[in-house]
């Protein structure tokens, strides 16, 4: 019955435009979804009916709806985004660097210092003046606050980004769970050798891929049937229907979390994304910059204070406390040990001697003592050895109180100061000193010295108008060298400044580069996969006048239907 | 190629937000006035800018410390004028008076006007301007002159208080009284007492490595042994006293290399028990066995080193002054200003500490200091116009280099008070003598205020340089961190109009669709 058959061709014709038509509608629908890839309509014409004279065709059919997606290119938007997004990171951390520094901006630590030293400059023109000596006091306190200000911050900022990558795990674990999901919903609809692709959930998974990336590089693998392997330095993070989940556990040597596979509790390799720039951010640059600022810190304190301990306010002292907690007093020397652990050139010691003068106070008389002392020698070559000479002496009592502190208690109706200290053990102990403390989050203005300008040690020895330490100490607070380097205090400082700007404008520009990188790889899957509304628009046309044609065939041959049936 | 809308909307919205952020960049220059903001803005330029911002700072600092000095010192040369012209009368009157024609009278009325110019003069010298007694050397909390019975007594010393006026270079804002006055001016002690060394064998001491040569110490570095038992390198730095040496040579050369003291005690002798050869070198770079004296060979095995000139410190054993000879121990008198000091054997028998505290327990009219050079000591007297009068029985006083006997000194205020004496005994001789006594103070004064004025002028130089160089280095800081307005208009104007292009070409063509055609 050809005419059966002509409606056959017009109806088949009919559903496949109506497929086309559906599926530009279902392009233009998404034509700002992100992670999706158009689909397009291929027609197939059907298998044609024999005849004696030749095939006559049956009309079209769709043969499969194709999606645009280019796994090749995916993968590589993927591998970009990992890169840019741990270089955003490190562009934050960095940005945030700078902000707590607050160099070219006012308060910051290279003015505090300068302050300091036009103070001190300011005392060593008025020596006897204790409110001018009271301001001193008051600029330590203030160069102090600043460096406990930057510390506080640079721990604030660690326990921020630490709990980001805590965090990140239950994110990690939201995503593989729905690719596993997916991975066996694309199996299923794919099964069975029917030619079908799930191309949605195919875009849905590539999306989560992509998210998943951001956070954490990851490889994947597809196998033959649809379903991926997403692993980690080959780990699978995802295998098929399986999703393995990872939790954030407290990394001992580092004091922060580490992600871990739940199961065993084997490390996630970490080499890319948002975590590999928290990471390093957390372990490398944040704890550089902390340990920076305590190496300048303790330079500061170690090197003022060694000129200061040994020099004589406007009268002599009646106590002096050690800040710094000596371990074993009985130790020798050579090997003290504190409750911290001093860096390279400071708060060591060498052989060397002590001198302290002892004033009585009614005839205001100076008995000198001299006591050398050896990093290995057993009489005092300890703390408690020397300790216990100072104690021997006439007008002064000294002791180690129960906190590994030295004490030292001048006898009524006398006072003293040290004068020499070759070897820095007064210093080492925090003895006599202008500064307390130890790094950037314990330096502070010696308790000795809180509200006792007077004891400030400008002289060399008790005379009111001698301002040759003070004047020695203003030079140091610029000009003391940084740890055992040649380099000085405001040269290290300038130096830091220096490399943290071009490391955080090095952080910019990868940022850029990369994100440019993401844009072009984007707009290259965009030129094959994304949708134009245009052409969709085009090909709505064209599916529509073909529609149109066919229903025009379908009431021609309904026409001739009709003249057949009428005859 | 295709061409897709988010495409459009991607390329579109990344050139906007670059515009968009260098338009912030130029509105944040232009609202601070500064173009590099945070170090990362311009690393290079802002270490340059960190530089010069330090720079002047310190310049701030030194112009402050100059403008202190300034003051102090245009405060005592204003004193200066005063006593200059009390003086200058006080001279006429002298002279007006040596003539034999002056009555009795009109001598005993000048005496009493000579004695309110005393009274002048000691005001002045004891100026107080912030918070310190100008002329009191450093000893700034107390007026140093002081009216006695047996004259005006100075209780200051004759250091000077310095600033920094630049980087490294001091400049004193005090004049010490004994400068400008010519107090302290009676003592005695300038021979050399050429300290012998101490090991420190029986308590005390060992010499200080910082006290040999003259106070110059012992430079640091490792020296070479070769000797009959072998060869040995040792570290002879951060040396603290020549025991050290002892010890260090000895251990390492197993104590067959001793160390004793040279023939004259100034210096170590290194002898190898097991008869030499023995050689002393300085390893490379260091210069410790020349500045101990020791480097050198001897084939016989003793090496007597040289002299090391000890200098006198507080810690110095009496007994190792003299090349070791030490003091005579029967004591000594001295009585200045209307005070005895004895000196017994109690106190000769310890350090040099032992003595000054000697003095310091019986009175402040008289102390005993180190001589600048470090090899005498000084026994100095306090009060103007008293004999610094020094008596022993024994030879004490000649082994610590005090002259016996007493010696008067001048100064202002002893020539002043020899003319109000002589002008009341009526002395026509001691009236004449006193001329030239005061022409010696007053020559003292002019030349103390010549250094001032001297003073002032390098500080007047010093800021005006300080305040050229402030100039300068501000100039380069605005040169490298400031915003230049002309070129960030011209700038805005060139961002502004590519982002109204951007923004204006977006705004057709992204709304351009075929869907307005059909």
């Amino acid at each position: 019955m050809p005419a059966i058959e002509a409606l056959k061709i017009g109806s088949s014709a009919l559903s496949a435009y109506r497929a086309a038509i559906e599926t530009t509608g279902h392009n233009i629908a998404n034509v700002a979804t992100p992670g999706y890839s158009r689909q397009r309509v291929l027609f197939q014409a059907r298998t044609p009916n024999h005849r004696v004279y030749g095939d006559i065709g049956r009309g079209s059919m769709v043969g499969a709806v194709e999606s645009m997606a280019s796994a090749f290119l995916d993968a590589q938007v993927r591998a970009a985004s990992s890169e840019n997004q741990r270089w955003e990171v490190l562009q934050r951390t960095f940005n945030a660097l700078e902000g707590f520094l607050n160099e070219l901006g006012d308060a910051d630590l290279g003015d505090s210092l300068y302050s300091l030293f036009a103070v001190m400059n300011d005392v060593a023109s008025d020596v006897e003046s204790l409110p001018i000596r009271q301001q001193l006091l008051e600029q330590v306190g203030s160069l102090t606050d600043v460096f406990r200000s930057i510390t506080s911050q640079l721990d604030a900022m660690w326990k921020r980004v630490d709990l980001e990558i805590q965090s990140q795990a239950s994110r990690i674990n939201t995503i593989t769970a729905e690719i596993a999901r997916l991975n066996s919903s694309i199996v299923q609809t794919e099964a069975g050798g029917s030619g079908i692709s799930a191309n949605d959930l195919r875009d849905d998974r590539g999306r989560l891929m992509q998210e998943l990336s951001e956070i954490v590089a990851v490889s994947i693998q597809e196998d033959s049937r649809g379903g991926v392997i997403v692993s980690a330095m080959g780990r699978p993070l995802v295998y098929f229907g399986t999703a393995h989940q990872v939790a954030a556990r407290r990394d001992s040597s580092t004091g922060g979390f580490k992600l871990v596979f739940a199961e065993d509790d084997a490390d996630l390799a970490i080499t890319g994304g948002e975590l590999a720039g928290a990471v390093e951010a957390r372990d490398e640059i944040i704890p550089e910059y902390r340990q920076w600022f305590d190496d300048f810190a303790a330079s500061l304190i170690w090197q003022v204070n060694r000129m200061h301990s040994v020099g004589a306010g406007l009268v002599p002292r009646e106590s002096m406390q050690g800040s710094n907690r000596v371990l074993d007093p009985s130790a020798d020397l050579g090997s003290l040990t504190f409750d911290f652990q001093p860096r390279n050139g400071v708060f060591s010691i060498q052989d060397g001697r002590l001198a302290i003068d002892v004033i009585e106070q009614a005839s205001g008389l100076v008995q000198r003592h001299v006591i050398d002392y050896d990093l290995s020698e057993p009489l005092a070559g300890s703390v408690s050895g020397l300790v216990e000479r100072i104690d021997a002496l006439v007008g002064v009592t000294a002791g180690v109180d129960n906190h590994g502190r030295v004490v030292l208690q001048a006898e009524s109706g006398y006072g003293f100061y040290f004068s020499e200290d070759s070897g820095g053990i007064l210093a080492t102990l925090g003895l006599s000193g202008l500064f307390s403390g130890y790094d950037a989050s314990t330096i502070a203005l010696s308790p000795d010295l809180e509200s006792h300008p007077e004891f400030i040690a400008c002289a060399e020895t008790l005379v009111p108008g001698d301002n040759s330490r003070i004047l020695q100490l203003a030079s140091l607070v610029t000009g003391a060298p940084f740890l055992d380097t040649s380099l000085s205090l405001e040269d290290a400082y300038q130096s830091l400044v220096g490399s943290l700007g071009s490391d955080s404008l090095a952080a910019q520009d990868a940022h850029q580069n990369q994100s440019d990188i993401v844009l072009s790889l984007q707009n290259e899957r965009q030129e094959i996969a994304g949708v134009s509304l245009d052409e969709e628009l085009a090909n709505l046309i064209q599916y529509q006048r073909a529609y149109q044609g066919v229903a025009k065939f379908i009431s021609i041959v309904d026409q001739l239907l009709n003249t057949l049936i009428e005859m | 190629m295709r061409l897709t809308n988010q495409m459009a909307v991607n390329t579109f919205l990344r050139d906007m937000n670059l515009n968009s952020l260098a338009l912030l960049k130029i509105q944040q220059a232009l609202a601070s006035g500064k173009e590099v903001n945070r170090p990362s803005d311009d690393p290079i330029r802002s270490a340059l800018a960190i530089g010069y911002e330090y720079c002047g700072k310190k310049l701030d600092v030194s112009l402050r410390n100059m403008e202190s000095a300034r003051s102090f010192l245009s405060t005592a040369e204003g004193a200066f004028s005063d006593v200059v012209s009390a003086l200058q009368d006080a001279r006429s009157i002298a002279i007006q008076q040596a003539s034999g024609t002056a009555s009795a009278d009109t001598r005993a009325a000048m005496a009493v006007a000579i004695d309110s110019t005393i009274d002048t003069i000691l005001a002045a010298a004891n100026l107080h301007f912030r918070n310190r007694y100008v002329f009191a050397g450093t000893s700034t909390s107390a007026a140093p002159y002081v009216k006695t019975p047996a004259g005006v007594l100075y209780t200051g010393n004759d250091d000077a208080i310095p600033i920094e006026i630049s980087p490294a270079s001091l400049l004193a804002t005090s004049l010490p009284g004994t400068m400008v006055f010519g107090s302290l001016s009676e003592r005695t002690g300038t021979s050399d007492l050429d300290p012998a060394l101490y090991f420190g064998e029986v308590g005390g001491i060992s010499t200080a490595a910082n006290d040999l040569n003259s106070g110059t110490g012992v430079l640091d570095g490792s020296v070479r042994i070769t000797f009959s038992g072998g060869r040995v390198e040792i570290d002879l730095s951060h040396l603290r006293n020549i025991d050290d040496v002892r010890q260090r040579i000895e251990s390492a050369t197993a104590g067959v290399v001793t160390v004793g003291y040279n023939a004259t005690r100034d210096g170590i002798c290194l002898t190898d028990t097991g008869g030499g050869p023995l050689m002393v070198e300085d390893l490379a770079g260091g210069m410790a066995a020349l500045s101990l004296g020791i480097r050198g060979s001897a084939p016989a095995g003793v090496i007597d080193g040289s002299d090391l000139d000890p200098v006198i410190g507080r810690q110095t054993r009496l007994a190792d002054l003299n090349g070791g000879a030490g003091v005579d121990t029967s004591g000594f008198t001295v009585v200045h200003g209307g005070t005895t000091y004895t000196v017994i054997s109690a106190h000769l028998g310890g350090t040099v500490q032992d003595l000054i505290n000697a003095f310091g327990a019986q009175g402040n009219t008289v102390f005993i200091q180190m001589s600048s050079d470090g090899m005498a000591l000084e026994l100095v007297g306090r009060t103007s116009g008293s004999p610094l009068d020094v008596a022993t029985s024994g030879t004490t006083a000649g082994d610590l280099g005090f002259a016996t006997g007493a010696i008067t000194g001048t100064d202002l205020f002893s020539s002043l008070q020899a003319l109000r004496d002589a002008l009341a005994a009526d002395d026509t001789a001691g009236i004449q003598a006193a001329v030239d006594d005061i022409d010696t103070s007053l020559d003292l004064l002019l030349a103390a205020q010549g250094r001032i004025g001297s003073r002032l002028d390098r500080i007047e130089d010093s800021m005006a340089r300080a305040e050229d160089r402030k100039v300068t280095v501000a100039g380069l800081l605005s040169d490298t961190v400031d915003a230049d307005l002309a070129e960030l208009a011209v700038r805005f104007s060139e961002r502004k109009t590519a982002a109204e292009a951007a923004l204006r070409v977006a705004s057709e063509i992204l709304p351009l669709s075929l869907v307005d055609f059909l």
